[in-house]
């Protein structure tokens, strides 16, 4: 008999694994960051993931400075940037 | 309007010229366009013209959010000046204007000649994991670069990419060398995890 405590415990590793793993099994990449890069990003994103299954690549706008701060803080794997990113 | 100085952009953007006309233009308002904060064309195009990312532009009558954003209100407006990547003007609606008399191109922005011309990278923090090494090699290769030629942006030369990863391990020696300090002196020292790699010049 599965318990309350079990049902919680498979739900978060579920819901964990899903963040990083898309529909198909494929381990995810998430990528945001330049609106200038955006459209080579978003056109290499759909071809490579009609190439490949072992990864699926989505690409979102959200400014260089938000592309940074997201890898920084762990929410995507890689920022498009249309300046050289310097500690300041 | 065919060309601009930078330093009359400057003038524009700073407010000191607001009207067309003193560029020899109609006698209309300068509607100046650029972009918010956190956007690295912003970046690039208030240290190229004024020296420092952080510089005031009173001239200014309106932010955008994004590249598309500009491309709209220049189109939308024929007292309009704004910056925006190359690649937003290839659709034949823009027209770009020369900047201290270099005329924007493939060539020019691959030489470099052209004053506003940048590199765009893709960025990790730390070491890039499996996925993500995947894409950039993808972008690296033949077939990612035949994608950027396609939709505006120029190709990078290998040397690029090697001058950007001979650029990272040197950042990262350094790196390890100020931790081995930092621990020894018992300093706190803020050390980016950041790397990037150049994907067009």
């Amino acid at each position: 008999m599965i318990t309350i405590g079990k049902l919680i415990a498979l739900l978060f590793v579920f819901l964990d694994d899903y963040d990083n793993r898309y529909l198909d099994g494929s381990d995810r990449c998430k990528i945001l960051g330049s609106t200038t890069v955006f459209p080579l990003g978003a056109e290499c994103a759909e071809t490579f993931n009609s190439i490949q299954n072992d990864y699926h690549v989505s690409v979102a706008q959200g400014g260089t400075g938000g592309g940074i701060t997201d890898i920084a803080e762990g929410r995507s794997d890689l920022a498009m940037a249309s300046r050289e990113v310097t500690s300041d | 309007m065919t060309s601009l100085t930078k330093d009359q952009v400057k003038k524009i953007y700073s407010g000191k010229i607001k009207n067309w006309e003193e560029l020899g233009g109609p006698d209309e308002p300068i509607y100046a366009i650029s972009r918010e904060q956190g956007s690295g064309t912003r970046d690039t195009f208030l240290e190229d013209i004024f020296g420092s990312k952080k510089a005031e532009t009173p001239g200014v009558r309106t932010y955008s959010s994004s590249n598309s954003e500009v491309n709209v209100a220049i189109v939308g407006s024929n007292v309009a000046i704004g910056y925006l990547g190359y690649s937003y003007s290839e659709g034949g609606n823009l027209r770009a204007v020369k900047l201290d008399n270099v005329e924007i191109s493939p060539q020019t922005i691959k030489d470099k000649t052209y004053p506003l011309a940048r590199t765009l990278y893709l960025v990790t923090f730390g070491n890039p994991k499996p996925g993500a090494q995947a894409y950039m090699d993808f972008i690296k290769r033949s077939e990612g670069q035949k994608i950027a030629k396609e939709n505006g942006f120029i190709p990078i030369e290998t040397s690029t990419i090697q001058q950007g990863i001979q650029q990272n391990l040197t950042v990262r020696k350094e790196r390890k060398r100020l931790q081995r300090r930092s621990n020894c002196l018992n300093l706190r020292l803020d050390l980016s995890g950041l790397s990037s790699y150049p994907i067009c010049p």
